[in-house]
């Protein structure tokens, strides 16, 4: 049925093409106000990708932009995620019409408001950041700290709270974020909360590189500093992550005792 | 679950006294979002 569908797509789209160049045996083709110009060999491509690459990519597109909040071109999106700049302008125009993504107008794009909706509804369905976030705000207000919250996903953490203090000088994280686990406080503080033969495995997942001076990026050095935390149940990253920066991180405990 | 943290800037934490005063205050707080996690669930 959707190889249907992009069939009458490219009928439809055919209709308005102006020119068609025969180049060295491939189609090349321009819309009728003359701005594509790709070729037919890359719209089969498109079409012959399975439908759950194209939903990757188109993933992979809203990613991108999300790290990237000067916006970015077809071209820049293109080369990024690794397609042809024609598969690109398919996906923009979905997204566009949908409000996952918005045009600036000078031929840059940026995330969309639907994207801060999806978001917000995530954040209000987690019981852990609402009960938690009148602590983080007296804890902040009486150390004059910035304090976070975070969970682990995959080898990172992602900060899914952070309350800031008046005083305190700006970090670099942001609400939805992620952070190595490996190099921050509150990462060896959910890592102390796994298995060893988990810990293992993440650390031969994962390479350590150097993120400041302080990073740990000996495998052997991270197990035995994870299991010190497990015992004393705190953490502490002494600039591991961002130069000049200390921070104390606990796991936060479910009733029988995991992380 | 998750894991809270205190964050700032390396010369703020001068002293032992101040870095036992940070630990304390982080891990008391993890205990009380636990206790009333459980509470309510």
């Amino acid at each position: 049925m959707l190889e249907m569908e992009n069939c009458s797509a490219l009928f439809l789209e055919t209709a308005v093409i102006r020119t068609i160049n025969r180049i060295k045996g491939v189609t090349r083709v321009q819309d009728s106000q003359g701005r594509a110009d790709w070729n037919v060999s890359d719209k089969e491509a498109f079409f012959a990708m399975p439908n759950e690459k194209i939903l990757e990519k188109g993933l992979k597109l809203l990613e991108e932009l999300a790290e990237n909040a000067e916006g970015m071109t077809v071209v820049e999106l293109a080369d990024r995620i690794g397609v042809h700049k024609t598969s690109v302008y398919r996906y923009i125009n979905s997204l566009l019409h949908m409000g996952y993504i918005q045009s600036d107008g000078d031929g840059c794009y940026h995330l969309g408001n639907k994207i801060l909706e999806l978001g917000s509804q995530k954040l209000r369905r987690m019981p852990l950041r609402e009960t938690a976030h009148p602590f983080l705000v007296k804890l902040s207000a009486d150390t004059q700290k910035t304090v976070h919250l975070c969970v682990l996903d995959g080898h990172d953490v992602v900060y899914i709270d952070k309350v800031e203090s008046q005083k305190s000088l700006p970090i670099l994280s942001r609400i939805g974020s992620r952070a190595p686990a490996y190099c921050t406080g509150v990462g060896k503080a959910l890592l102390s909360g796994l298995s060893t033969d988990r810990v293992v495995s993440l650390l031969r997942e994962v390479t350590l590189e150097k993120r400041a001076p302080n990073t740990i990026t000996d495998p052997i050095h991270l197990f035995e500093e994870i299991k010190e935390v497990t015992e004393r149940d705190y953490a502490i990253d002494n600039g591991e992550h961002e130069e000049g920066i200390k921070c104390f991180a606990a796991p936060i405990r479910e009733y029988g005792g995991d992380v | 679950m998750g894991a809270v943290s205190l964050t700032g800037l390396k010369r703020d934490f001068d002293g032992s006294e101040e870095i036992e005063k940070m630990i304390a205050a982080i891990a008391k707080m993890a205990t009380e979002i636990s206790q009333t996690l459980g509470n309510t669930n």
